[in-house]
């Protein structure tokens, strides 16, 4: 196979940081079904802390947050049973 | 005295009385415990998530208050044997709270949050095949590589 000539590397790095730790303000809550909405796909997983940035405390709470929440059908634990 | 919080979601379209008569009750084994409720809110009829008893929406109600631990078993155990009541979860807030200074400090009641909808941002991980992965600009909130960036440099 030819290589392509002039391939521009596909990926750089930003340093991702968390959100919760950085603004003080974004309260993490299981209430607000919004703001947990970053924080899960599509299909109502949590997404990783490798994808978010998160740390390690934060993502931890947040894993409790979003368990609650879908107790309380706030946020859906799957989007194929509905 | 701990402060704790319960969110109990009724059947929709219950009469105003009967609403009424689940927070009195509540109310009153606290009293007898002791304990102090802060508020009581009605958050109003909203969508599920998902269909709970085949209901598609549910009557939310928020309840803040003081106790020292002996009341909630009653008072989960009178939710639970409610069969108007569809879910309930109560969380404890904070542990060691003085009932004089918390009471003399009311809090305002939080507002009914806002329902999650499709447009909101769910972000698109995991979508199916050919997407999620490969792509790094799938994650809009998320500025960013998406983590794999070393394996292909």
């Amino acid at each position: 196979m030819i290589p392509k000539p002039k391939q521009r590397k596909k990926f750089f790095n930003r340093r991702k940081f968390c959100r919760f730790c950085a603004d003080k303000d974004f309260a993490l809550d299981y209430k607000s079904p919004k703001m947990l909405g970053l924080f899960i796909t599509e299909r109502g997983k949590i997404i990783p802390q490798r994808i978010t940035g998160n740390c390690a405390l934060h993502q931890r709470a947040l894993t409790t947050a979003v368990k609650r929440a879908r107790a309380l059908a706030l946020i859906p634990f799957t989007e194929t049973h509905a | 005295m701990r402060e704790y919080e319960s969110i109990y979601i009724l059947k929709p379209d219950l009469p105003s009385d009967v609403l009424q008569t689940i927070q009195d009750k509540i109310t009153e084994i606290l009293k007898k415990q002791k304990g102090h409720v802060l508020h009581i809110t009605d958050w109003g009829k909203r969508k599920l998530a998902y269909r709970i008893e085949k209901l598609t929406h549910g009557h939310y109600f928020y309840c803040l208050f003081l106790d020292e631990g002996t009341s909630i078993s009653e008072i989960e155990r009178i939710l639970r044997n409610d069969d108007r009541v569809i879910k309930f979860l109560t969380v404890k807030l904070k542990d060691k709270v003085n009932a004089e200074d918390r009471l003399a400090n009311p809090s305002t009641p939080p507002l009914p949050p806002e329902e999650l909808t499709h447009s909101d941002g769910y972000d698109r991980y995991d979508r199916g095949p050919g997407r999620g992965r490969s792509g790094g600009d799938n994650f809009p909130g998320l500025e960013g590589d998406d983590g794999m960036g070393q394996m292909n440099s």
